[in-house]
C-alpha cells in the first residue's frame, strides 16, 4: 500500500498530543462530538459512519436527523470519525491506545467511550477493509487463448500461413466479477514453448525453495 | 553414465563416510544400497523414525522387511518410479541410478551453505526473511486448491492470494468544513449547512475510495499546515531564525494568536499579514464568484440569443424564397405547374412499372397458395380414408370377439367341473382314511388274538402237565387228561374250521369280484359267438368230409 502523501517525518511533525497523526480538521470534528452535537446524535453519527466505511458498496438508508441541526459540524465530525478509525487501523492501535490518544485531545468523555467501544467491536472488520486497499501488481487468475492466422496484410495480398498464439492473461475483479485483461500478446509455438519452460522453471524453483 | 555415477558417489561420500566408493553403481552391493538410501532419507528428513540403517545378514524375512520399509519411505518422499524390495535386494544399475538421483536432488541445500558459512553468527534479518519466504512457499504448495472467487476470503489473504482488490484512489479535493470556525464566512457556513454534500456522498461510486480519500486529506492537511509556515517564514532570514527555534503547532491557530501577543513583533506582523492575505483572498474569491456568476448569466444570454438567431435565420430564408417566387408570379407559376406535371407523369410511370412487376408475382403467389391448399385437402382425404378402413377392421374384430365370448358362456362352466373333482378327491381321501382305520382295527384284533392264543397255549400246557403228573396215580385224573386232550383237539378243529370259513368267505368274495369283472366283459355274447363259429367250422368239416367221400367213391369207381 502506498500513500503518496505520506510526507511527515519525526523532525517536522507537529508536537500535538496525538503525535501529529490527526489534522486540525479531524481534531475539531472529534471535539464536536458530545458538545456541539448531542450525545444521541453523536452515537448515531459514529454508527452511521462506521457502517458506510465498512460497506462502501452497500445501499444504506440515509439518516437525515444527523444533519437536522448543525449540519456543518456533523459533516466535519463524520469526516473526523472516519479519519480517526482509518488512522488508528493504519497504525494498528489497540483500543487502549485509541482511548489514550483521545484522552490527550480532551474530548467529551461519553464521546471517547463510544468511539473506543465501536472501535473495539469492529476492529477486525476495519483491518480487513483496509487490507483490501492498495496498489499492487495484478494477480493473474485466468488465461484465454486462441490460435490466429493472418489472411492478408497491408503489404501482402495472400496469407503468410503462419499460425500464432494469441494469449490473454487476466483476472476477475473482486467486486463486480468482470474480467480485466492484464496483458495480451502474440507468440509463435517456439516462443510459447520457451515461455512455458520458463514458467515450469519457476515452479520447479518454488518447489526446491519450499523443500530446502 | 560414468560421470553421473561419479557425481552420485561424491554426494553419497559427503552424506555418509561409511559408504565405500566404487567406480560404478553396478558394483554396489545390497548392503551398500541400503546404507546409501537410508542415509539420504535421513538427510532429507532428520525426524524420520525407525529407519533401518543396514541390511541384516541372516534371515531372508528380515532383509525383505527392511527393503520393503525403505521402498515405502522412498515413495513417501515423492519417488514415482517403480520401486519395491527388489531394488535393494537385487540392485539394478539403471533403477538404482534413477532412485539415487531423485534422492540427491531432494537433499536440503542449506546443508551445503551451513557447511560453508560459519554457524556461530546469528541469523540476519535478510536470512530470516528468506526462511519466512521458504516457509510460506511450502505452506502454499501444500494448501489445497481453492476456487478463484474464494481466494480473498478469510485466512487465504495471508497466503499471498490477491487481497488488495480496491485501488488506492483518493478523492483529491474533499470538501469538508475546516478546523477554524471563525475562518468561515457566513455564506460559506450557510453553504456547508445546506448545500454541501457530506463526506460519503462525495466519495460515492466506484471512482474513489473512502478510506483512501480521508487518509489522503488528513495527510495533506498535516503537511499543508507546515507548508505555509515554511513559505511565509522565508521572506527574511532573521525572521526564519527567530521563528525556527519555536515550531509552534499551527493546527490550532488560536494558540498562535494568543502567544503572539506576548511574543516578538515579527510574529505579530506575520500573523497580521496572514490575516490580511486571507481577507484579500476571500475578497478575491468573492469577486471571482460574482464574476463567474456574471459569466454564467452572460453565457446563458448568449446561448438564448444564438437560438433566436437560428430561428430568425430560418424564417428569413423562407421569406427570401417566397419573395423570389412572388417577384415574377406568372412565369414561376407556369414553371411550378410544369414541374408538377412532370412529377405526376413520373409517378404514373413508376406505378405502372410497379404494377408490371407486381402482377406476375401475385399470380404465382395465388397459384402456389391454391396448390398448397389442394395438397392439404388431398392429404386430409387420404387420412380420412385410412381412418375409415381402420374403423371397419376394428368393428369386425369387435363383432368376432363378441360372438366368441357368447359361445364361451354357453359351454359348461369349468368351475362346476373343478368343484366336482374336488368333491371326488375329498371322498377318496375320506375312504382312504376309513380303510386305514379298518386296517388298524384288524391289526389290533390280530394282536389280541395272538395274545389270547399264546395264553391259551400256556394254560393248556400247564394244565396238561398237571393232569399228566396226577394221571399216573389217579384214574379220574387219567380220564380228565383224556377229556382234556379231546377238548384240545376239538377246540383246535374248531379254530381251524373258523379260519377255513374265513379263508373260504374271502375266496368267495374274490370270486364274486371276479364274476363281476367277468360279467362286465360280456362273456355270454362272446361265448355265443364262439359256439356259433365252432358250429360253422363243424359244418364246414362235414361238407369237406362229404366231398372227400364223393371223391373217394369216384376214385374207387374209376
Amino acid at each position: 500500500m502506498a500513500t503518496a502523501t505520506q510526507c511527515s517525518s519525526p523532525s517536522n511533525a507537529p508536537t500535538d498530543d496525538n503525535n501529529g497523526l490527526l489534522s486540525a480538521t479531524v481534531i475539531a470534528g472529534l471535539k464536536n462530538l458530545g458538545t456541539t452535537l448531542t450525545a444521541v446524535i453523536s452515537k448515531t453519527l459514529i454508527a452511521n459512519s462506521l457502517k458506510l466505511t465498512l460497506h462502501p458498496d452497500a445501499i444504506i438508508a440515509p439518516v437525515p436527523e444527523i444533519y437536522a441541526t448543525n449540519a456543518a459540524s456533523a459533516k466535519q465530525s463524520e469526516y473526523a470519525v472516519v479519519t480517526l478509525y482509518a488512522v488508528a487501523t493504519k497504525h494498528g492501535w489497540s483500543s487502549i491506545t485509541l482511548r489514550q490518544q483521545l484522552d490527550a485531545l480532551e474530548l467529551n468523555a461519553s464521546a471517547i467511550d463510544e468511539l473506543t467501544r465501536v472501535y473495539e467491536d469492529n476492529r477486525k472488520d476495519l483491518v480487513l477493509r483496509q487490507l483490501q486497499l492498495g496498489h499492487n501488481f495484478p494477480h493473474i487468475t485466468d488465461v484465454q487463448w486462441r490460435i490466429v492466422c493472418d489472411v492478408k496484410s497491408s503489404t501482402s495480398d495472400c496469407s503468410s500461413g503462419a499460425p500464432h498464439f494469441n494469449i490473454n492473461l487476466g483476472h476477475y475483479r473482486q467486486s463486480s466479477g468482470e474480467r480485466v485483461t492484464v496483458v495480451e500478446f502474440v507468440c509463435n509455438a517456439e516462443e510459447l514453448q520457451s515461455l512455458v519452460n520458463r514458467l515450469k522453471d519457476i515452479e520447479r524453483h518454488c518447489n526446491q525453495v519450499a523443500i530446502t | 553414465m560414468d560421470e553421473v555415477d561419479k557425481i552420485i558417489m561424491h554426494q553419497l561420500q559427503q552424506i555418509d563416510d561409511s559408504i565405500e566408493p566404487t567406480d560404478q553403481l553396478a558394483n554396489f552391493t545390497p548392503e551398500q544400497v541400503v546404507r546409501a538410501v537410508s542415509s539420504c532419507l535421513l538427510e532429507i528428513n532428520p525426524s524420520m523414525q525407525e529407519l533401518p540403517r543396514f541390511l541384516p545378514g541372516g534371515a531372508m524375512a528380515q532383509r525383505f522387511s527392511v527393503a520393503t520399509t525403505l521402498a515405502e519411505r522412498c515413495k513417501d518422499q515423492g519417488y514415482r518410479g517403480d520401486i519395491g524390495y527388489q531394488i535393494f535386494l537385487y540392485p539394478n544399475a539403471v533403477e538404482l541410478r534413477r532412485l539415487l538421483m531423485h534422492l540427491i536432488e531432494r537433499l536440503p541445500r542449506e546443508r551445503q551453505q551451513l557447511d560453508l558459512s560459519d554457524k556461530s553468527h546469528s541469523l540476519s534479518a535478510r536470512e530470516q526473511l528468506q526462511r519466512e519466504v521458504r516457509r510460506q512457499l511450502s505452506e502454499q504448495l501444500k494448501s489445497p486448491w481453492v476456487p478463484q472467487y474464494c481466494r480473498t476470503v478469510a485466512n487465504r489473504r495471508r497466503q499471498g492470494c490477491s487481497c488488495q482488490c480496491i485501488e488506492f484512489k483518493p478523492h483529491l479535493n474533499l470538501n469538508v468544513p475546516g478546523a477554524n470556525f471563525l475562518d468561515r464566512s457566513k455564506e460559506v457556513q450557510q453553504y456547508f449547512e445546506q448545500l454541501a454534500p457530506n463526506l460519503f456522498q462525495q466519495v460515492d461510486g466506484s471512482a474513489f475510495d473512502l478510506i483512501a480519500s480521508v487518509l489522503h486529506k488528513n495527510d495533506l492537511e498535516r503537511c499543508g499546515e507546515q507548508v505555509p509556515k515554511a513559505v511565509m517564514a522565508m521572506p527574511t532570514k532573521e525572521e526564519v531564525e527567530e521563528v525556527a527555534p519555536s515550531p509552534a503547532p499551527l493546527p490550532v491557530e488560536k494558540q498562535v494568536t494568543n502567544s503572539a501577543e506576548t511574543a516578538a513583533t515579527p510574529v505579530q506582523q506575520l500573523t497580521d499579514e496572514v490575516q490580511q492575505l486571507r481577507s484579500q483572498s476571500e475578497l478575491l474569491l468573492k469577486q471571482r464568484k460574482t464574476l463567474s456568476n456574471c459569466i454564467a448569466a452572460l453565457k446563458a444570454r448568449e446561448s438564448a440569443a444564438e437560438l433566436d438567431l437560428e430561428r430568425l435565420q430560418a424564417v428569413a430564408k423562407l421569406h427570401e424564397r417566397s419573395s423570389l417566387v412572388l417577384a415574377e408570379p406568372e412565369q414561376n407559376v407556369a414553371k411550378l405547374e410544369a414541374l408538377l406535371q412532370a412529377t405526376k407523369a413520373k409517378r404514373q410511370t413508376l406505378t405502372q412499372q410497379w404494377e408490371d412487376y407486381r402482377n406476375p408475382l401475385l399470380k404465382t403467389l395465388e397459384s402456389l397458395k391454391s396448390a398448397k391448399e389442394t395438397q392439404q385437402v388431398q392429404r386430409v382425404r387420404l387420412d380420412i380414408e385410412q381412418l375409415e378402413q381402420e374403423l371397419l377392421a376394428r368393428t369386425q374384430l369387435h363383432n368376432e370377439l363378441t360372438l366368441r365370448s357368447a359361445t364361451q358362456t354357453q359351454l359348461a362352466p369349468r368351475k362346476e367341473y373343478t368343484r366336482r373333482i374336488h368333491e371326488f378327491i375329498g371322498n377318496i381321501r375320506k375312504q382312504r382314511e376309513d380303510i386305514f382305520r379298518v386296517l388298524d382295527d384288524t391289526r389290533q384284533l390280530q394282536k389280541q388274538l395272538n395274545v389270547v392264543a399264546a395264553q391259551l397255549e400256556r394254560q393248556f400246557n400247564y394244565t396238561d402237565d398237571l393232569l399228566f403228573q396226577s394221571a399216573k396215580h389217579d384214574l379220574h385224573a387219567k380220564k380228565a387228561y383224556k377229556l382234556l386232550a379231546q377238548l384240545h383237539g376239538h377246540c383246535s378243529e374248531l379254530v381251524e374250521c373258523v379260519s377255513n370259513t374265513g379263508s373260504v368267505s374271502k375266496e368267495i368274495r374274490e370270486l364274486e369280484v371276479q364274476i363281476d369283472s367277468e360279467k362286465m366283459k360280456n362273456v355270454l355274447i362272446s361265448l355265443q359267438q364262439i359256439t356259433g363259429d365252432i358250429q360253422k367250422f363243424e359244418q364246414h368239416i362235414q361238407e369237406l368230409q362229404t366231398q372227400i367221400r364223393t371223391v373217394e367213391n369216384a376214385i374207387t369207381i374209376a
